[in-house]
């Protein structure tokens, strides 16, 4: 189903970004593309720079040399709020008081299109109503955060970020210490706003099964570079996948779906491993 | 052998801050008169000087600061923080307490039940501060536990600050008590405080393979042949009576316990057996150096001694804070 | 919204409205009550008309002069440390950052310590007008604030560790006040010694229009950058994707307290730990939302230090306990229950 359409606009890009922290750098030089209204995965192994990545198109850092665009333009000339109302970000581990209530954690959401002390106006009040509704968490509103289970905290977040009412979601591993049920709760509602509210959505992923199953394109990190990026079923081949996390496995397809899976069968050593540095 | 070379090197550093510290003052005493009153001593001005303020106030400084640098290591070991400190941990303040409440409301003026009554402050507040500590962010959560003492200690503060008004008659002779310091203190108290501190730290030198094993997790103590609580308890009561000799003696001095064992770590020493006697060697230099100091900074004036190791003890604490890890789990 | 739990609105908007209302009345009976009592005590009627000038003369005249700038300087203070103390509670979002524990009550004391020091001649006397010191106190204040914002700055300290950067620096101010307090004239010094403490006895109406002048700026800027504060409630990276810029607004907030403590400071002396009970207290009196916590915040600090006033003169009369020690007695309590149960949610 996604693959072969309109010939697609580029919502995101990086041109020869370096992206670090200091004094370390983890992208010398990184170009990619995201295409606008699809659910691009970011997948590799530990360390390999996804969040970063990720976090160069929020501009929550800064390249060091080269360009982050936003529709063709720099992302660092934004002002902070605009591009807030442009890209959304869920960050890996966000954290808020545990006495704060839902409604009002999703309201901060709309920080971006506020203005003064016009408190609550209509617009406000129905995104947040909105998110609320399409997370399924209208009957949790008044309840305190701290009171939430992961599953229902995790959909908490991922309603404030679409409070924000961004056309680009970021989310950082919005599965992480989910269980199995949760994940996939957490990503058809990720699906569905892909599709229902034509979105582009960019997630971080580590299970490279929910990437294959939910996402439309795949991007593979490893060692500081981009090892591969397209529709899923040009990028998931078993060479690729081996190569970028130094493991043997099988690819199969589910028939149902015709999504593509992976079976990991063995690490491979790597060469530093082999040669007793590990 | 360097360790000797070092402990060594600090003993006789002592022994020219005690000679510097009883040739100085307002007026410098030439080394013939210094040596003619300690021997023969005499009523001349000369000789009361050095016999009755600097010879006192150089034992003392020796004694207490010895007591507060080992007080310091023993609690930063035992709580793997390196933060603890008496001073900053309220353990001083709990035991200057005790004290002004002895003082304001019974009539008792014995130096030993002071000296006792200061002992029981200090472990009765060092009970509190772990206490809270503990069950606010586990032993090993240096912020909570000196946040904690912090605030005992300012607690207690003003708890004094509203007895002390309270009850003018004692209010000067407190206060001077309460500011910490090394001169004019009851050379008497030192003759309890001196033996008193010298088995204490004779005791805690037994500890010394088991402070070494502390310095790992509690996992791994406990399967090295410790038994953590036990020594813990043991060592954390060891340290409170230590600040509370001290207290009894020279009122609440703070920092020296914080920057001595550190400065003594410098050498590179991680042996308890060495670091005990190195934290006892730096605390007495440190508290000579700054009583010698504390002689001059404002001459003719004297200043409190606790001003001079605020100035060497507050770089130390943001060194160690601007460190990345703080003990084992920051 | 009607959607999201719309019956319970206007119920929980009538009981807010209500606790605002409890606090404003305690208020204003604290306030009576202070002006009542005194050498000599008057019932609620004389004073109400004294302060209306319908009372005997006498009575009017005590209110007037004696009474009414101690209890508005206590309850302008106790109403700025609270709101200094909300500020840094917001900007390093940790319910036990306060201005007496940031060490910018003790830089502020050793500004004015410096500035009586600079600017005191001979027999004792100022050489400049007094209506510097509130300058000299800020300047304090604001180098010792600067000095732990960098200090966190450039080691990204988290949150806890910022406050103890203020532990060590205030432990370095109070030396040096020490040492001024040793050396500097002693006629200044005793009166320096009483006003370090925190009180608010010596209150006069020049001071208290220089201060109100001061929070009339103050205030309002608080009050516009509470929607900041709420977005802050997030971890720092999420209220960044929200469009906040963050580090600009924590260093407006740290800037807004600093000068909030400095003014309060330089009249009252280091009234400790009611910048950081009061924004606590108002938390769980009317919830987390930076506007009404700022109002409760501001009611319950100016209550409490009036109180405090008021418990010194009454249990203590006619010895002069510094009203800052009661605040302190009432506050470590509170900052250690704080500290046991500081709790936050991550994802």
């Amino acid at each position: 189903m996604p693959d072969s359409e309109k010939p697609d606009r580029t919502e995101i890009e990086l041109r020869r970004a370096a992206l670090g922290y200091a004094g370390k750098r983890v992208f010398e030089s990184l170009d990619l593309s995201i295409a606008a209204g699809r659910l691009t995965a970011l997948c590799g192994p530990n360390g390999c720079g996804k969040s970063t990545a990720l976090r160069a198109m929020r501009a929550t850092l800064p390249a060091e040399a080269g360009d982050v665009l936003l529709r063709g333009r720099p992302i660092s000339a934004f002002p902070a709020r605009a591009l807030a109302r442009e890209v959304a970000m869920l960050t890996q581990s966000p954290s808020a008081p545990e006495e704060m209530t839902v409604e009002h954690l999703v309201s901060l959401g709309r920080y971006a299109h506020r203005r003064g002390f016009s408190a609550d106006a209509r617009a406000d009040r129905e995104a947040v109503a909105g998110a609320l509704e399409s997370t399924n968490l209208a009957h949790l509103a008044d309840r305190a955060i701290g009171t939430l289970s992961g599953g229902q905290l995790q959909r908490v977040w991922i309603a404030m970020v679409l409070a924000q009412a961004a056309p680009v979601i970021l989310l950082d591993e919005p599965t992480n210490h989910l269980d199995i049920a949760h994940a996939l709760e957490v990503l058809s509602l990720v699906r569905r706003l892909g599709t229902e509210e034509s979105k582009t959505v960019v997630v971080v992923l580590h299970d490279l099964n929910l990437a294959a199953r939910f996402a439309d394109e795949i991007i593979f990190f490893s060692g500081g570079r981009v090892a591969g990026s397209g529709p899923v079923d040009e990028v998931f081949r078993r060479e690729l996948i081996e190569e970028v996390f130094g493991i043997e496995c099988i690819v199969r397809r589910e028939e149902a779906s015709g999504r593509p899976y992976c079976i990991p069968l063995a690490a491979v050593p790597t060469r530093r491993d082999r040669l007793g540095h590990g | 052998m360097p360790r000797y070379a070092l402990s060594l090197g600090l003993i006789v550093l002592i022994a020219l801050l005690a000679t510097a510290s009883l040739h100085l003052g307002i007026r410098y005493t030439p080394t013939g008169e210094v040596w003619r009153a300690l021997t023969q001593g005499g009523d001349d001005q000369a000789a009361l000087i050095v016999n009755t303020l600097r010879l006192p106030r150089t034992l003392i400084a020796l004694v207490v600061g010895g007591a507060l640098g080992l007080c310091g290591l023993l609690l930063q070991t035992a709580t793997r923080n390196p933060l603890a400190e008496p001073g900053l941990l309220g353990i001083n303040a709990g035991a200057g307490f005790a004290v002004v409440l002895l003082i304001v409301f019974t009539d008792v003026y014995s130096l030993s039940v002071i000296a006792l009554v200061a002992c029981i402050g200090a472990l009765l507040c060092a009970a509190l501060v772990f206490g809270l500590a503990l069950s606010a962010g586990g032993m090993s959560s240096p912020a909570h536990l000196l946040l904690a003492g912090v605030t005992i200690a300012a607690l207690f503060a003003s708890g004094i600050q509203i007895v002390i008004v309270a009850d003018e008659r004692t209010m000067e002779e407190l206060l001077f008590w309460l500011s910490g310091g090394f001169a004019d203190r009851d050379l008497r108290l030192l003759a309890l405080a001196a033996p008193a501190s010298l088995v204490l730290a004779l005791l805690s030198w037994q500890f010394s393979p088991a402070l070494d094993a502390l310095m790992t997790d509690d996992a791994t103590a406990q399967s090295l042949g410790v038994p953590v609580l036990r020594t813990r308890f043991l060592v954390l009561v060891l340290a409170a009576l230590l600040a509370g000799v001290s207290v009894a003696v020279a009122g609440p001095v703070v920092f020296i316990g914080l920057a001595a064992p550190h400065l003594a770590r410098l050498s590179g020493e991680q042996n308890h057996l060495v670091l005990i006697p190195l934290s006892v060697l730096t605390g007495s230099a440190l508290a000579l150096g700054a009583d010698i100091a504390a002689r001059f900074v404002i001459y003719p004036s004297e200043a409190p001694v606790g001003v001079l190791l605020a100035v060497i003890g507050v770089p130390t604490l943001i060194y160690l804070l601007q460190r990345k890890r703080l003990g084992v789990s920051a | 919204m009607s959607l999201v739990a719309g019956a319970s609105r206007p119920a929980a908007i009538l009981e807010r409205g209500g606790k605002f209302a409890i606090l404003a009345l305690v208020l204003a009976a604290l306030a009576i009550a202070s002006i009542g009592f005194g050498s000599s005590a008057m019932s609620v009627g004389r004073v109400l008309l004294a302060v209306v000038g319908e009372g005997q003369r006498t009575d009017t005249v005590i209110v007037w002069s004696l009474r009414m700038p101690r209890m508005l300087m206590a309850a302008l203070c106790g109403a700025a440390l609270a709101l200094a103390g909300f500020a840094l509670q917001r900007a390093t979002r940790n319910a036990l950052a306060a201005p007496s524990v940031l060490g910018i009550v003790d830089g502020a004391a050793l500004g004015v310590m410096v500035f009586l020091l600079l600017f005191s001649n001979e027999s004792n006397a100022l050489i400049v007008s007094i209506l510097w010191q509130p300058l000299a106190a800020a300047s304090g204040a604001l180098l010792f604030a600067l000095t732990v914002v960098l200090l966190a700055v450039r080691t990204g300290a988290p949150p806890l560790r910022v406050i103890l950067y203020g532990v060590a620096l205030g432990a370095l101010a109070k030396a040096g006040v020490t040492l001024f307090m040793i050396d500097g004239p002693v006629h200044r010094a005793s009166q320096a010694a009483v006003w370090l403490a925190g009180s608010v006895h010596q209150a006069r109406w020049s001071d208290l229009s220089t201060l109100a002048g001061a929070l009339a700026l103050l205030v309002p800027l608080a009050f516009l950058l509470t929607r900041r504060m709420d977005q802050l409630e997030l971890d720092e990276q999420s209220a960044a994707a929200t469009g906040l810029p963050v580090r600009a607004t924590q260093l407006m907030l740290f800037a807004l307290a600093t000068c909030l403590t400095a003014a309060a400071v330089s009249f009252a002396g280091a009234i400790g730990f009611v910048g950081l009970v009061a924004p606590h207290a108002a938390r769980l009196l009317v919830g987390g939302r930076a506007f009404g916590q700022a109002v409760a915040a501001a009611l319950l600090g100016a209550a409490m230090v009036t109180a405090a006033d008021l418990v010194v003169r009454l249990a203590f009369a006619p010895l002069e306990v510094p009203a800052g020690a009661v605040t302190a007695v009432i506050g470590a309590p509170y900052f250690l229950f704080i500290l046991l149960r500081a709790g936050r949610v991550h994802a």
